[in-house]
């Protein structure tokens, strides 16, 4: 679905829409402070304990294998919790400000196998700046899936149902192998428009030091760990990190592939006004709603479009700015896309299936 | 060996818990118990908050993995003010034995009404909270073999009355001179009669500049001339560190004779403040506000990284692709080049622009 369908604001509502989305930013900004301190503190304290649990509930296999299932959901959620909650609005920077010596989006490594300081340079600056921008935003079907008839179809649309699930189930290695595809590291001809800041070497290494490391933890130091129960060990870490990948999966595509969730081309986006990245970032995201522990599960991805309104933002400020950010976008005519979780994904189903025809 | 094994261990950790070390994975579980506990700081309670000669001195329980220090040196203080830690440098001005026997040490925290840190600091604090101190650092230190020269001016004299408190006995002669402004200012006015009782050869010299009139080296040195020997060490305000230095100098003493130990920045500020752009990555912020380039920056609502915040740690160096500033600490003047600087202590005295990627938080 192409942004211009909509009626298009003129510069004028563009600077308004700017200047109101600023003044709310400027006026949530000046509440940081002990709030944001507990909070995470509170977090990353039953992250821990959720994790320790789950590894040493595993233990218990040399009893019933029954146990398995317990210890699972718990390293399971220890893993979305550091995945979406911790590790991603950590590594945006939204705690940068209490000064934490390791608790800081330049320190911060998470439980998967993305090295921190590559998705920051995909997910931070390519993702955020151009979202949805159809060449420019690579996380826009991630050169897979074809998400709208602003892209070409080719013969493995068709499948890419199958495409889709197979990425939700092997999530975190795209993710960590998104930076070196779009650099051809290990195979592929070099696009000679693709700048980097980082050399193929520093990639390469980046992300074989941090595979070896997560493959090494969860499929044998642990396992090894627990010796006479390794094998049920090794299978609880697998489908673990099995229920974090289509969970993430699920949410991130629920904020950006939805049926209404709009796409730009290049040319709209040339010497582009705050006001108009801030509707580009309206347009592009979704919401969906629920319980406060369907938000924290989430990471407050459920609030997708004010996390690109303001991705510095301690995310769980977010479901509280929804309904002002509602009343702007309603204001200066802007469709705020909400809805439940099971529509909004339905919605994603409906459009995967939809552009793998011609 | 032993650089092999710890290069293993921090693998290991790197790999189980994404931390370089067991204690950062393991900080978040034990805050639950122990909410004051932090991997990375000395935990430190506060017994007893006295206002004294405009400074607020703070004594602090330490736990016994605190390190010894050695006397003048300087730590971190690191405070929630408003919920938001952040850190200054100040001097120990506790003895060594008190560390020893009692975990104790002591800070003087000079106040500066509009200060961000200092001047909230008597609203956050009362007895019995906690406080995060960085380990000792420095080098400005006395030794005991030589007869030396100790000049300190206002809040300076904290690292001086650390050496001369710790000191046990004294078998050179030493001489200790502390300008202060009217009585009222006299940092540690219950100790210095007891000192001079303890220690024969001190020769101590309180200078109230509200009586005496500002105390430079010439009103200094035609006073005191025949003792001016051994080392000296210079503690106080940049402008009196520097003119003593200079003054020692002509006195035909080697510079590696003296040692300084300076805060606070020069006060010749440009009289218009310049504008300063700043890069990081992609976005270009223009630094309103007044002060150094760091202050402008925090002024602008930007987070940097920092450390001692006075030209020590490195912690603020930032790429300048243009532009003069001045150092405040020497008052000289940079190139108009490309260069590194210290936010800290870098004004600009020219349109500046400084690009950084490592800068932010």
């Amino acid at each position: 679905m192409n942004h211009l369908q909509n009626p298009q604001p003129d510069a004028m509502q563009l600077d308004s829409l700017a200047l109101e989305l600023d003044q709310l930013l400027l006026k949530e900004k000046a509440r940081l402070g002990q709030a944001d301190a507990r909070y995470l503190q509170q977090l990353i304290f039953w992250q821990r304990c959720a994790a320790l649990c789950g590894r040493l509930g595993m233990l218990l296999c040399w009893f019933s294998w029954w146990w398995l299932v317990p210890a699972v959901l718990l390293l399971a959620l220890a893993k979305i919790l550091d995945n979406m909650e911790i590790g991603h609005n950590v590594l945006h920077g939204q705690y940068d400000f209490l000064r934490h010596p390791r608790l800081n989006s330049q320190q911060y490594e998470w439980d998967i196998a993305c090295d921190a300081k590559s998705w920051q340079r995909t997910h931070n600056f390519e993702h955020h700046t151009y979202t949805n921008i159809i060449g420019l935003d690579r996380d826009y079907g991630y050169g897979l899936l074809r998400l709208s008839a602003d892209l070409r179809w080719r013969l493995q649309n068709s499948w890419q149902f199958l495409t889709y699930l197979t990425l939700s189930t092997f999530f975190q290695w795209g993710i960590a192998y998104h930076e070196l595809a779009a650099q051809r590291v290990f195979f592929g001809r070099k696009k000679a428009d693709r700048h980097s800041q980082v050399s193929d070497q520093q990639l390469k290494s980046a992300f074989l030091t941090k595979a070896r490391r997560q493959l090494l933890k969860d499929y044998l130091i642990y396992p090894l760990l627990c010796w006479p129960v390794a094998l049920p060990v090794l299978l609880g870490n697998l489908a673990a990190n099995l229920l974090r990948n289509w969970w993430t999966a699920t949410v991130i595509f629920c904020g950006h592939f939805t049926g209404q969730a709009q796409v730009f081309q290049p040319a709209d986006c040339i010497d582009e006004s705050r006001g108009h990245w801030y509707y580009r970032q309206i347009l592009g995201s979704s919401n969906f709603t629920g319980p406060r522990w369907l938000h924290i599960l989430t990471g407050h991805l459920s609030c997708q479009i004010e996390h690109h309104l303001f991705p510095d933002l301690p995310a769980w400020r977010y479901p509280a700015l929804c309904h002002e950010v509602r009343a702007i976008a309603e204001r200066h005519g802007i469709p705020y896309n909400s809805g439940s979780f099971g529509r909004q994904y339905l919605s994603v189903l409906q459009r995967i299936l939809r552009y793998s025809r011609p | 060996m032993s650089s092999i094994y710890r290069r293993f261990y921090t693998e290991v950790c790197q790999t189980l818990f994404r931390q370089p070390n067991i204690v950062d994975a393991a900080e978040p579980l034990i805050q639950r118990v122990f909410p004051w506990f932090r991997a990375d700081f000395y935990a430190a309670r506060v017994l007893q908050i006295k206002p004294q000669a405009g400074c607020l001195r703070l004594k602090l329980q330490v736990s016994r993995f605190f390190p010894l220090f050695t006397p003048g040196q300087h730590l971190q203080l690191r405070v929630s003010i408003q919920g938001v830690p952040m850190e200054r440098t100040f001097s120990i001005c506790s003895s060594v034995q008190q560390l020893h026997a009692q975990r104790e040490i002591e800070l003087a925290v000079k106040i500066q009404p509009q200060g961000r840190f200092t001047g909230a600091l008597s609203g956050e604090l009362t007895p019995g909270s906690y406080v995060h101190l960085g380990a000792p650092t420095g080098d400005f230190a006395l030794s005991q073999d030589h007869a030396a020269c100790l000049i300190a001016a206002g809040s300076g004299v904290t690292p001086l009355f650390s050496m001369l408190n710790s000191l046990s006995r004294l078998t050179v002669p030493l001489l200790f001179v502390y300008s202060y402004r009217g009585a009222a200012q006299l940092l540690f006015a219950e100790h210095w009669a007891e000192l001079q009782a303890k220690f024969p050869l001190l020769q101590l010299v309180l200078w109230d500049s509200a009586v005496n009139g500002r105390l430079t080296p010439e009103r200094l040195f035609a006073k005191l001339q025949p003792e001016l020997r051994g080392k000296f060490l210079l503690c106080g305000p940049t402008e009196f560190t520097q003119d003593f230095r200079a003054a020692c100098l002509a006195q035909g003493v080697s510079p590696n004779q003296i040692s300084t130990e300076s805060f606070g920045l020069l006060q010749r500020t440009a009289a218009t403040s310049q504008p300063v752009r700043l890069t990081l990555g992609r976005q270009q912020h223009d630094l309103g506000g007044q002060g150094s380039i760091l202050q402008r920056a925090e002024q602008s609502g930007l987070v940097l990284r920092y450390g001692c915040r006075r030209g020590v740690c490195m912690q603020c160096l930032c790429d300048k692709s243009s532009g003069v500033v001045r150092n405040l600490l020497t008052g000289e003047l940079s190139d108009a080049g490309a260069g590194r600087i210290q936010l800290c202590i870098s004004e600009a005295v020219s349109p500046v622009e400084l690009s950084s990627e490592g800068l932010v938080v």
